[in-house]
């Protein structure tokens, strides 16, 4: 061994804590990366009220709504392991994006987009849930997550023991082109309909492969550390949502009230009457202070809830700035790595 | 309708407006709009606590004689000139006084809160709503609902509000800030086609500091408002 490849060796085996997570599994089955959800905000303030949409709540649903989707695709047992991640990850092995197109305590609705590594969509649907005033704040849209679950646990049934492999491969195939691009280019192929075909496939027990794979390894316990964060995060202010929610629905009834008022504007009065004006002052009067006392609230949300999402999301980037880092050296390692392997041995000596 | 009754009510309303919008015939000068720089949303700052001068108020009893009287007299005038017009009906007149009833409702307050920011005012006031005038860079933003409109906008360095609600009916409120900024004027006009004249008081409010608070404090979902008299944490 050259020293240059024995230094790289001991740099990898110090950077590298190797939890097997993808081999713990018994039966073949995918695992999926679940993005936090887009929370879709308009990018023009000024629709905000019209629209009802609270920025703020809107990014912390956009964490929290995600673990219910796991919860969910856990309790499926049809995947090996589901992790939340900050990002979408494209290389997944199942990557699961959502947009959330409506959240207003009775209605759910989300745009949801699951890709396997191939580039194949298993879904690409809007989901859509609307609960009554007496459903229980907490387990309320649970059905609609159980419903994407199900339909992702269906497809993922349809695939044989050799389609798992595949998507296994060549999702670390295309880990492996992100890390060391020139190692890997040639093996892999993106076709013009975003589909991957396979080039080429590595040999069995390709050392770059396994290393590639340590990497990312690595890199899972980064995320299994945000993911822990976001769970703790989860824990600690899905009480406050579910509050927030109650208050919603209960504004909404509210809302509902107003109209009823606004309906029996005739009373009898004479419409030049005091009354009948004051009538008509009131509703707007009514309106705007159920809708007014809807913003006290949010204000009410984000200062309970603000300091530890913001907490988490100091730390997720702070993991970020760690990763890219980390995956700087990986790269220009695994790449050197990769020349030195590449590089004619003087005769008399094995190549790779 | 022919054009001699619409120059008639036309005559009318230029004559109540005249006598009603003399009596609210600005006592504080608003100061000349100044200079502003291209896309300046806020033209005055009317940030702070306001209270009412009560002192300096119309009165709505003598502000409707005021009304009545002049009516009457723009009624009798027409009368002399066109004697089979009849002038206001019982109806109008009570109508007169339903407008005067919900402008006095509407300026009860006798606190108001402004907070403002580069794009928002809020006003605040005990017992109603919020007035909100939101102004982006393409321009005011209206809230509206099934209820009613309300638009906001500025005439010099005066702010209105126009609350647009059904059947015609009116709520115009402005606001005009004194130039040692210490001193506020709210004139609120209500109209409504079941009236021929619109209805305007004056409500005048002094600039006041409110006690700092012995307590941070901040509202909460779970616990409600929260008190600390050092530093709050959550």
């Amino acid at each position: 061994m050259s020293s240059m490849r024995r230094v790289v060796a001991v740099v990898l085996a110090v950077l590298i804590p190797l939890p097997a997570l993808a081999s713990q599994h018994q039966s073949p089955q995918v695992s999926v990366s679940i993005a936090v959800f887009d929370p879709a905000i308009p990018a023009d303030p000024s629709v905000y009220r019209d629209l009802e949409i609270f920025p703020r709540i809107r990014e912390v649903e956009a964490m929290l709504w995600p673990f219910q989707l796991r919860q969910s695709l856990i309790d499926t047992r049809s995947f090996r392991t589901v992790r939340v991640v900050p990002e979408p990850d494209e290389n997944a092995e199942l990557s699961v994006v959502a947009s959330i197109l409506q959240s207003d305590g009775f209605t759910l609705r989300l745009k949801v987009a699951a890709t396997d590594a191939l580039g194949g969509v298993w879904r690409d649907h809007v989901y859509e849930a609307t609960i009554d005033k007496d459903t229980q704040v907490g387990a309320d849209f649970q059905a609609l997550f159980d419903r994407i679950a199900d339909d992702l646990a269906s497809d993922a049934s349809r695939l044989e023991a050799a389609d798992v492999d595949k998507l296994s491969e060549v999702s670390v195939l295309r880990y492996a082109q992100s890390v060391a691009p020139r190692a890997f280019d040639d093996f892999l192929e993106r076709e013009d309909d975003g589909t991957i075909s396979i080039l080429r496939l590595p040999a069995r027990d390709d050392p770059m492969v396994e290393r590639v794979r340590m990497v990312r390894e690595t890199e899972f316990v980064i995320s299994d550390v945000i993911d822990e964060a976001f769970v703790d995060l989860y824990a600690e202010i899905s009480k406050v949502h579910d509050l927030w929610r109650e208050y919603r629905r209960q504004n909404l009834v509210y809302q509902a009230e107003n109209a009823r008022r606004a309906q029996n504007r005739g009373d009898g009065n004479d419409r030049a009457s005091f009354e009948h004006l004051k009538h008509l002052y009131d509703v707007y009067k009514w309106d705007r202070t159920t809708v007014q006392e809807q913003d006290r609230l949010a204000v009410a949300f984000s200062n309970e809830v603000g300091p530890r999402v913001e907490a988490l999301e100091a730390r997720i980037a702070e993991l970020g700035v760690w990763v890219d880092r980390k995956n700087a050296e990986w790269n220009r390692l695994l790449e050197a790595l990769f020349e030195v392997e590449m590089r004619p041995e003087p005769a008399g000596q094995g190549a790779r | 309708m022919p054009a001699s009754k619409t120059r008639t009510t036309l005559l009318i309303n230029l004559a109540l407006c005249v006598g009603l919008v003399g009596c609210a015939a600005p006592r504080m000068a608003p100061p000349p709009a100044p200079e502003l720089p291209p896309g300046e949303l806020m033209r005055a700052n009317l940030a702070g606590s306001w209270e009412r001068d009560y002192s300096r108020d119309d009165d709505v009893n003598t502000t409707l004689q005021r009304a009545y009287n002049l009516l009457a007299k723009s009624v009798a005038d027409q009368r002399l000139g066109t004697p089979n017009r009849s002038g206001m009906s019982p109806r109008q007149a009570s109508a007169l006084v339903a407008l005067a009833r919900l402008a006095e409702l509407i300026t009860r307050p006798d606190v108001l809160t402004i907070s403002q920011t580069d794009h928002e005012i809020s006003v605040s006031r005990k017992d109603d709503f919020s007035m909100l005038c939101q102004f982006f860079d393409t321009g005011p933003k209206s809230t509206s609902s099934a209820y009613g409109r309300e638009t906001c906008g500025w005439q010099g360095r005066d702010l209105v509000s126009v609350l647009q609600l059904p059947e015609g009916l009116k709520v115009v409120h402005q606001f005009t800030l004194s130039e040692d900024e210490e001193r506020l004027r709210v004139v609120t006009t209500v109209s409504s086609p079941t009236s021929p004249v619109p209805f305007s008081l004056r409500r005048f409010y002094r600039k006041f500091e409110r006690l700092p608070p012995e307590y941070n404090c901040i509202e909460t979902l779970s616990m409600k408002r929260v008190c600390s008299t050092g530093e709050l944490e959550l």
